[in-house]
Parts: C-alpha cells; structure tokens; sequence
C-alpha cells in the first residue's frame, strides 16, 4: 500500500473503483483521529465526509509531496479545529443517544485497533494533553513517520518528538513500567 | 454510523453542491469582472476630461477666482485726512471689481517690483505721446482696495494715481486712464 497516492492517480485517471480503495484503506482511521479533537463520533464522521468530499472536488489540490494519509489527516485536522472554533460550548445528548455513541465509537476502536497493545495504550491516552494524544495516536496507530506527523500537526519533527518524549513519561505513570513497552 | 455506501453516496453529493456552488460563483466574477474593468478605464479616461472643461476661469484671464471666492470687498480712500472706507456686500460687484483688477494683470510679461517694470497691456505708444497718463501723483487719490474671502484669505491692492499695487506680489500695473475710469466705475468711485 503506497498510503493511497497510487490510488488516487488511478481515480484521476478516471477510475471510480480506485476512490473505494482510498476509502476503505483511510475513512475509519481518518474518523478515529478527528475523534481525537472533536470527541465526538458523528461529528468526525461528518468530517471526515467533507474531507473526501475535497479529494473529489479539488483534485488538482494534492500535489503528491506527501502521502495522501498525511494530505487527509492535515485537511481533518484543519476541518476538526475549526469545527470546534464554531461548535456551541454545551452539547446535550440524550443518554440513550449518549450509549449508542460510546458503542459506535467502540466499534471503530475495534476495526482501526485490530492490536490489543493499541487498545490498552488508547485507552490510558485519554488522560494526556491534545498535543501528545494525537502525536501517539499519528506514530504508533497510524504508523506515520516524524516528518509526516510534524506536517499534520503543523510542528517541527523536533517538536512531535519533544511532545513523544513527554507522553511516554507520562503514559509510564499511567501503565506502569511495562507500559512502555506497549509503544 | 453511516454504512460505507452511505457515505461514498453522501461525499459525491456534497462534492456536487460544492462543483454547482463553484461554476456559479465563477460566472458571476466573468461578469464583474469586464465590468470593474469597464468602470475603471471610464474613470480614468474621462474624469480628467470633465475636471478640465469645469475650469473655465482661465477663459476670463484669472484663476484666483475659481481658488478662492471672494466674498467682500472694501475700498479705503487713504488721501483724505480722514480714511474713508466703503464695502461692498453685493457678489456681483465684487466679482466684476475682481475681474477688471486682474485683468490689468493678465499679462504674463509682468514682474515683480525688484526688476522695476510696470506692466501695460493696453499702453500704446499714442498713449504715452498724447499724455494719457496722469504723471502728477500728487493730485490724484490713494486707494487701499482690499478683497477677503469666508476663510480668512485677502487680497490688497493699491491705487495710487495710475499705478495699481498687489501688496501680496508686488506687480504693479501702470493704467491708461481708461482703464483708470473703468476701474473707478467698477468700484464706484469718483
């Protein structure tokens, strides 16, 4: 898997059944990681939607310098912040609407988290600050490299492994030793 | 959570709205666009065109008068023992008493005091041979004719005999008695 560039020269190209691909290989992960700043699951999902929508309507946009993971997880990124800029301060729910979320979001847990080392860490990740929670979630979950993370996160890869270095401190706090080892 | 066909069919039907969104916008600049364009060139070929045809006070010799509009005129008899003063509240007499003095001045030879040349438009060499000119000064009056605009701008000239004095420029001008008259008529004066 080349992180979708190949599939989206074929989609260019015209071939419909590469945009499935792009989508199976990247929608659930793009949705589990604007999760990670919006916190809420229909939201992510919702734009993670207008993200795509963007890879078909601005085609000319993605110049193929980076992966199109990271293009992806850059427009989330962007789309989740402003989201939040323009969102109401209090979000009711419904309690019952509120357990069908958590099971939705457990779901998506599952079909991205196939390793049951990323759950536990996912599940001790709650605890941290915004910055090192999503630069785990780009470098253990999604596999991403320094540079790429730095480049979602709009930081220097000097700053993504600052905030690793800080987050594995933490997360042996939070584990335990053999938590570490996790990541 | 939507399926996954739900979601493909949900992305490509906002990637249509937003494709509708963009060609509408786009036909809106193709027409404003050569508009704005339109506007401009007009602007500028043409306003400068018309601020040019509105000044038409170089037609009558002077300018000052579309600078700064004189609105009073008072002329001081500066012979008699007693000053004399009279104003003058009526526009059109201060305009044409305006208009006749800078006349005598609209030449473009004349000069200031320092290089001591007297301008005379109207001055012939008749005029000079059968003495025109009013050479004893002392016989004829001295004249402090101030003009003053709404925003404290003045302008004084001064007659005496036949020579007209800008206090300002320091031109003089040397009338022929018939413009002497004329002058005097324009300001009533005896």
């Amino acid at each position: 898997m080349d992180n979708g560039a190949g599939s989206y020269r074929r989609f260019l190209n015209g071939d419909e059944s590469a945009f499935d691909d792009i989508m199976k290989d990247l929608f659930d992960n793009l949705v589990f990681f604007i999760n990670r700043y919006v916190h809420n699951i229909h939201a992510a999902e919702d734009i993670a939607i207008d993200c795509f929508a963007d890879l078909v309507v601005n085609k000319s946009r993605y110049n193929f310098k980076v992966s199109l993971k990271t293009y992806l997880f850059m427009l989330g990124r962007s789309r989740a912040l402003n989201y939040i800029k323009h969102r109401k301060v209090i979000n009711f729910v419904e309690l019952t609407e509120a357990d069908n979320t958590l099971a939705e979001q457990e779901t998506l847990e599952e079909i991205v988290l196939t390793d049951e080392k990323k759950r536990i860490v996912n599940n001790a990740l709650g605890s941290l600050k915004e910055d090192m929670r999503v630069a785990i979630h780009l470098i253990y979950f999604e596999d991403l490299s320094y540079v790429q993370a730095a480049k979602v996160m709009k930081k220097t890869t000097k700053q993504i492994d600052n905030l690793l270095y800080r987050a594995k401190g933490e997360l042996r706090t939070i584990l335990g030793k053999d938590g570490e080892l996790l990541l | 959570m939507r399926s996954f066909e739900e979601r493909k069919a949900e992305i490509f039907k906002r990637s249509e709205i937003r494709i509708v969104k963009r060609k509408k916008g786009q036909k809106i600049l193709t027409l404003c666009i050569p508009l704005v364009l339109c506007v401009s060139l007009l602007s500028v070929i043409f306003i400068p065109k018309i601020s040019l045809f509105g000044d038409k006070s170089s037609d009558f010799g002077y300018t000052n008068l579309s600078d700064v509009a004189y609105t009073s005129l008072e002329v001081t008899n500066n012979t008699t023992i007693k000053t004399n003063s009279k104003n003058y509240s009526n526009q059109t007499d201060i305009d044409n008493a305006y208009k006749v003095i800078v006349s005598f001045f609209s030449d473009n030879d004349c000069l200031p005091s320092e290089d001591n040349k007297y301008k005379n438009p109207e001055a012939s060499a008749d005029d000079f041979s059968n003495n025109n000119y009013s050479q004893d000064s002392s016989k004829s009056a001295t004249y402090t004719i101030t003009f003053s605009s709404k925003n404290g701008s003045v302008l004084i000239y001064v007659l005496d005999g036949n020579t007209l004095t800008n206090n300002t420029t320091k031109e003089k001008a040397n009338l022929t008695d018939t413009q002497l008259s004329q002058l005097k008529k324009a300001l009533n004066l005896k």
